[in-house]
């Protein structure tokens, strides 16, 4: 569950084309990019070039191209759908931008389509100028302002001015969410934190999921599941085997005393019920007359179940029934 | 109000009011009852597959809190083990432990740890208790006081209705309706003798002539006895003080021996027989109906509230509260209506709830009101399907009887007369 962001070199060689306008063209030797009408609008001149992937392509000059492999040597740059440089032709590669940011890297060698030492920095696709000098081992992209860092092994945070704002410390450091959160990872446990390195829980957790509406699952050391938001405030203490993500807002949640829940982004419970099952799917479903959101449940001896997003469970297809001469079993009770 | 106090060994369980929620601009809080509606079913039977089936996809009275458990059907006992039903079902209820378990609902009780919260009370009686606060005090006055109120008004107004279900076979109801029609033929388009057969002519000839082309005739007919028995949970000084001092925990303070302690015990939490009600289903109008399982859950749902409805009627303690929807000048509307029993001859009292400075709750009277003739809601199960006369309503408008300065969110409570 947990993220862990490296650059996708693959993303280069694949060339995911989104709102593509511009086409890649070669005419004798070199590089350029056509419209729609085939018309050059950004002269060829270039050794090697990528798709755009949204309103950059990357180019490079004076480097060696092996069929279905990125450029070895030359240097490297980014143009925009005018063909303008947005970032110069001076570096030995260029990723993608993230929020206007691109990792750039100096001195290292292209190798097997990865990108082998060097040090890495940032130039700003609005100014084309370095804003994040080149002295990072690795680098993270850029999601809400802060990106991670890594120098000597060590990860740490730094902000879309180049301020290290959490020190290069850490075995690792997530991409920041949208509630301005970064997972820090020490001696294989992982801590919240703002952005800032202020620590927002212990380094008591083994796994983490993404904030959903400003909540996430986290694991402790015992493998069990708990939620908790944004601050770092328990809204449900850690005793489920397994969680599902959350969808319109609820979430199956599953204990050992083999029940499922579904719990909602506050924290509270909204259905409980003896239906731990083999199968469990969220899904949407012309239900009577109305298309609502359900969970289906199975169980030995109940026969199959349904909950619906409001809590309610309607059985369907039930196998045995008690009477009311008898005891019934403590497993099937909710409560 | 009297003061009540309980001994609280664990800090934890300390609930903190700031104050009852209530918005100025909506409607201000009431309590309204819980209820876990259980079915008894017959099995091997005529329909029971048809009736169970119904039966799990009934809603839950929608002026009730919703306490069910997870078990909401049983099986009668077969005929050697039956005895007298009360008896049976109190059997059934004690072996179960069920009124200990809807106690744990009421506390949200984890199965595995034990722990409890606060957070369903807190949700239904609009109590502003913060879980992350539950180490304030009680000591404070109107933590005792809410702590107090929810003792009082919320978790004692529990309820179980037990329905034992059963099918009214047709070649029965046929043969009586054979004797019933060939009556009538003989008088058909003679000038009625006396009223009461005046009433039911029309009746029988509106059903007749809505009977829906594709639902069969045994369907069209479905017909169910239902015998409704009401249950309260005890929540009395004694059982609240047992449960907070002996048994009460929250997840930051596990404590294995009160949670055996409330697993073994058999004795402290009970439920208390009110009374029973017993009638047939009304004939079904077929309008609006599409297909048999409609026609059956729409039967038992019609049912089973007119049931719950004889059951406020008869037992005050089950009475519904619902709050007042507007005052339009001289007239009080209220979202209640055929559904709860509602007629021109109901009539209501208007009480407002109160809070003093301490938190301390009490409602007073401030009037009483009656439905204005001809504008009662027609809020039956699935009275807008069948295009049933002021289905669209919305409320029910009331005329004031005695009393005045009635507004928004006092509570209405129907009145013997």
């Amino acid at each position: 569950m947990k993220k862990i962001l490296s650059f996708s070199i693959l993303i280069m060689l694949v060339g995911t084309v989104i709102g593509q306008s511009l086409t890649a063209k070669k005419e004798g030797k070199q590089w350029g990019f056509v419209n729609e009408r085939d018309s050059f609008v950004v002269a060829p001149q270039y050794d090697a070039v990528g798709d755009f992937i949204g309103a950059y392509a990357w180019v490079n000059r004076g480097g060696k191209v092996k069929k279905n492999n990125l450029p070895v040597g030359g240097k490297w740059g980014l143009i925009n759908e005018k063909g303008e440089l947005v970032c110069p032709l001076e570096y030995d590669f260029v990723a993608m931008p993230s929020e206007e940011l691109v990792a750039v890297n100096e001195g290292g060698v292209m190798s097997d389509n990865n990108m082998q030492g060097g040090k890495w920095g940032y130039v700003d696709v609005r100014t084309g100028k370095l804003v994040v000098s080149a002295e990072y081992d690795k680098v993270g992209n850029f999601y809400n302002g802060a990106a991670w860092v890594v120098k000597n092994k060590q990860y740490g945070l730094i902000n879309n001015k180049g301020e290290l704002t959490i020190d290069c410390q850490y075995e690792s450091v997530s991409d920041c969410y949208n509630n301005k959160v970064v997972w820090l990872e020490k001696n294989g446990k992982y801590a919240l934190s703002d952005q800032k390195g202020h620590l927002l829980t212990d380094f008591v957790y083994i796994d983490y999921s993404g904030f959903v509406e400003n909540v996430a699952w986290v694991k402790n050391d015992e493998s069990l599941f708990g939620l908790i938001n944004g601050k770092g405030e328990i809204l449900l203490q850690p005793r489920y085997i397994k969680v599902m993500p959350f969808y319109n807002n609820v979430a199956a949640v599953f204990s050992k005393a083999g029940q499922i829940g579904l719990v909602n982004t506050q924290g509270k419970e909204i259905a409980r019920t003896v239906y731990a099952g083999s199968s469990q799917r969220f899904g949407v479903s012309q239900f009577k007359t109305s298309t609502k959101i359900f969970s289906y449940l199975t169980h030995p001896q109940l026969g199959n179940s349904w909950i619906d997003q409001d809590g309610k469970v309607i059985a369907r297809g039930v196998k045995i029934v008690y009477k009311i001469t008898d005891v019934i079993p403590e497993a099937l009770w909710d409560f | 109000m009297k003061k009540k106090r309980y001994i609280i060994l664990s800090l934890a369980v300390m609930l903190s009011v700031l104050t009852v929620s209530g918005q100025d601009n909506q409607q201000k809080p009431y309590n309204r009852s819980s209820i876990y509606p259980l079915y008894v079913t017959h099995p091997g039977t005529k329909m029971f597959e048809e009736i169970f089936t119904a039966l799990w996809e009934l809603p839950v009275p929608d002026k009730f809190n919703d306490h069910c458990l997870s078990l909401r059907i049983v099986n009668a006992a077969d005929s050697k083990d039956a005895g007298k039903f009360e008896e049976d079902m109190a059997k059934f209820f004690a072996e179960n432990q069920v009124a200990k378990r809807m106690v744990s609902k009421w506390f949200n009780r984890d199965k595995e740890t034990g722990a409890f919260n606060i957070n369903l009370v807190s949700d239904r009686g609009y109590y502003n208790a913060s879980q992350a606060d539950l180490n304030l005090a009680l000591k404070t006055a109107r933590g005792q006081a809410m702590l107090a109120d929810a003792g009082e008004q919320l978790i004692p107004n529990t309820f179980i209705v037990v329905s034992d279900v059963t099918y009214v076979d047709k070649q029965e109801r046929a043969e009586n309706a054979v004797a019933f029609f060939q009556v009538l033929g003989a008088v058909a388009g003679a000038v009625p003798k006396s009223d009461n057969n005046k009433g039911s002519v029309a009746n029988l000839a509106k059903s007749i002539s809505d009977l829906g082309g594709s639902i069969s005739d045994m369907v069209a007919g479905f017909t169910v006895k239902i015998e409704s028995h009401l249950f309260q949970l005890v929540w009395d000084d004694a059982t609240a003080s047992t449960f907070y001092s002996q048994y009460y925990y929250d997840a930051q303070n596990i404590d294995e021996d009160k949670k055996s302690a409330y697993e073994a015990d058999e004795n402290t939490f009970k439920l208390k027989y009110i009374g029973s009600y017993k009638a047939t289903s009304d004939k079904t109008v077929m309008r609006g109906v599409k297909n048999d399982e409609e026609v059956f859950r729409k039967v038992l749902a019609r049912a089973t509230d007119k049931n719950i409805v004889a059951l406020q009627k008869q037992f005050d303690v089950f009475k519904v509260v619902m709050p007042v929807y507007k005052v339009q000048g001289d007239k009080i509307l209220v979202q209640i209506g055929l559904k709860e029993g509602v007629s021109a001859n109901s009539k209501y009292e208007v009480v407002e709830r109160v809070e003093d400075a301490n938190g301390n709750i009490s409602y007073h009277r401030k009037g009483v009101i009656k439905p204005v003739a001809k504008q009662i809601w027609d809020n039956r199960y699935m009275a807008v399907e069948e295009e049933a006369v002021n289905a669209n309503l919305n409320y029910t408008t009331f005329e004031v009887v005695s009393g005045s300065g009635f507004y928004h969110g006092m509570l209405v409570r129907e009145i013997k007369f």
